[in-house]
């Protein structure tokens, strides 16, 4: 299983230097894989690094901040440390992104089909016309009405779903075999938003895929498994249904509370308390000790992130549900 | 959204379409003034370069402190009594030439070393940016003077001079400018499309900076018209005897009181050619503010 994984995340670590001479990890042992026709959803709050985990799979990871440690498999090949132009190589043709917003992701002065052909022909060895007939197709595949006449279009001429279609199709155009979604639909209104997420869970189901969000409805939505991230660190992983009917870890569970359902009777939303963690405080106690209903002495030392055997993880002393004897001291 | 017909129209012309006469908004006038006062200038300065007036060099001592419009002179005539009309036109290819090689000069290596910078590494941009603030901070016309010390007068070293001296200000406003633009979520979409820096650079960045770019040439080329007349003026900058306007200026100083033609004629061409490009830098520049409102 883990060898025809489309993409593996092992153990992987990404520190910035910080102002005082030391690092800041933002990103913490955090070990992920992707198979083909699966999505994964990763659920965490702002600031949490889910973003962070995506630019590295792209191998972008922003300067100064570098990884330091563990490794990413895409189609068995390891991308850390690749050389640049093999890596411009395999970024938006074998891994491609869909990015958060189609307001100012794309260029107003091109068109809509010279951005497309200009990705094409970087990865394919086409002419100017042949890439815009691929460029054509893979609009026409992502819903885009017309499209031999948008090619010509300049982004402003789109509506929001529009474009929002059109970047999904950028960054399907050379039919990657691992797509990253970053917050896809945060930008869009709510209707556009389902139609987006249909879209998204065929192309993303026809190859592999990490939708990024932390809209837990969305991820309930098209994803498989979930993997919820907190401070850096992965503290539950499982099967979408399974995971969020019974969340083990105090946070997913948290996370469940705060949001509206229309098909129970809830009094009113229980807010998580606390704020979310500076990516610099320290990682040697549980980092949701602070806000845990359930904290106990154990959690002043970290848990790992610890399999069942039934495919979920859960990094937790106490999780919820587990009967008592099965729980670790 | 006018595509309704069935069958497929032919793609248009991906690249942006040439549009001769601008569209109604703001700034237009200024800007359309400008272009054709600065048209005039240019047709005016191929004009005498292709046929070189004999008149602006030979003059009847007869004829001389002519008042413009007076014996059939049209603009007067010099101490010399050589046509001032004919020897501000044949001032163009010294004072617009000048301006206008000292203008590319300095804007194609501002643009250069400010790309440079916002898209290097730390190293890099740190050695770019000292050499910017230590050409600021010399002083011009100190380095104007050694050059002519050095290569003699004459259109090049002066041109080269002027162009040498201006570069960093383009390079600063150009480094600030592609910073910003580096930073659009569109530079990051292309990143994510596996599109090399170079290419991002010259496909993403470079247009971006295009209206920038066009306004900062305006701009650049009036001051460097001014700074050609002033060393010309100070005797450091053409070859005494060559019609450039600044030269005009600094012989008309002797008969200010009998011939004030003779100052007035070539001070009002520099003042007309400064605003025409002045006017064309606000008119795009206006124009870029208020398209720039409408798409945000």
């Amino acid at each position: 299983m883990a060898d025809t994984a489309l993409l593996q995340i092992e153990d992987l670590k990404i520190t910035f230097p910080a102002r005082d001479g030391g690092a800041v990890t933002i990103v913490d042992g955090v070990s992920l894989s992707v198979n083909h026709g699966e999505i994964v959803g990763l659920v965490g709050e702002s600031g949490s690094g889910k973003s962070m985990l995506a630019l590295a799979s792209m191998g972008l990871v922003p300067r100064p901040g570098r990884i330091t440690a563990g490794g990413i498999k895409l189609l068995g090949e390891e991308t850390v440390g690749l050389s640049d132009r093999r890596m411009r190589d395999l970024r938006g043709g074998t891994i491609g992104m869909v990015f958060q917003d189609p307001m100012t992701g794309l260029n107003p002065v091109r068109t809509i089909g010279s951005l497309l052909s200009e990705s094409v022909r970087r990865h394919q060895r086409v002419g100017r016309d042949r890439a815009l007939e691929i460029a054509e197709a893979a609009l026409t595949s992502v819903g885009i009405p017309a499209a031999h006449e948008r090619l010509s279009v300049y982004p402003h001429q789109l509506s929001g779903g529009l474009r929002q279609r059109a970047m999904i199709a950028l960054a399907l155009v050379n039919d990657p075999a691992v797509i990253i979604a970053d917050e896809p639909t945060t930008a869009l209104d709510t209707t556009i938003q389902a139609q987006i997420l249909d879209l998204l869970r065929a192309k993303l189901v026809a190859a592999g895929g990490i939708l990024i969000t932390h809209d837990l409805g969305v991820a309930a939505e098209i994803c498989d498994r979930l993997a919820v991230i907190y401070h850096g660190r992965l503290v539950e992983t499982g099967p979408t249904a399974d995971l969020l009917a019974a969340p083990r870890h105090p946070y997913t569970e948290g996370l469940l509370r705060a949001i509206p359902r229309f098909d129970r009777s809830r009094p009113r939303l229980v807010p998580i308390p606390g704020q979310p963690p500076a990516p610099s405080m320290d990682r040697g106690a549980c980092s949701f000790r602070p806000r845990c209903d359930y904290a106990m002495d154990a959690c002043a030392k970290a848990p790992a992130l610890t399999p069942d055997g039934a495919g979920r993880s859960v990094a937790c002393w106490a999780p919820i549900g587990v009967p008592v004897l099965e729980r670790r001291a | 959204m006018t595509a309704q017909t069935e069958s497929p129209a032919p793609v248009r012309s991906l690249l942006p379409r040439l549009r001769i006469w601008p569209r109604a908004g703001r700034g237009n006038g200024m800007t359309i003034v400008g272009t054709v006062i600065v048209l005039c200038f240019a047709i005016a300065t191929i004009g005498v370069l292709i046929w070189p007036p004999a008149e602006a060099y030979t003059g009847n001592l007869m004829e001389r402190w002519k008042a413009p419009l007076e014996d059939g002179s049209v603009l007067g005539t010099d101490q010399l009594g050589r046509s001032l009309l004919w020897r501000v036109a044949a001032g163009m290819p010294w004072s617009l030439g000048i301006a206008f090689t000292a203008a590319v000069i300095a804007m194609t290596l501002g643009t250069a070393a400010g790309l440079l910078a916002a898209w290097s590494p730390g190293p890099i941009r740190r050695i770019v940016q000292h050499l910017v603030d230590t050409v600021i901070a010399f002083p011009s016309l100190v380095l104007a003077v050694t050059v002519i010390a050095l290569l003699g007068r004459g259109f090049w070293p002066l041109a080269a001079t002027l162009g040498l001296a201006t570069w960093p200000i383009a390079a600063r406003v150009v480094y600030a400018e592609a910073m910003s633009i580096s930073k659009r979520d569109y530079v990051m979409a292309a990143r994510l499309a596996g599109v090399g820096s170079t290419t991002i650079l010259i496909t993403h960045v470079l247009p971006a900076l295009r209206p920038t770019l066009l306004v900062m040439f305006a701009f650049t080329f009036a001051d460097m018209l001014i700074a050609e007349s002033a060393l010309s003026f100070l005797g450091i900058g053409v070859p005494l005897t060559a019609p450039s306007w600044g030269n005009m200026l600094s012989e008309s100083r002797e008969y200010l009181v009998e011939a004030p033609q003779q100052m007035l004629v070539p001070a009002t061409a520099i003042v007309l050619a400064v605003v025409a490009f002045n006017l064309i830098g606000d008119g795009v520049a206006a124009k870029g503010r208020s398209r720039s409102r409408a798409v945000e």
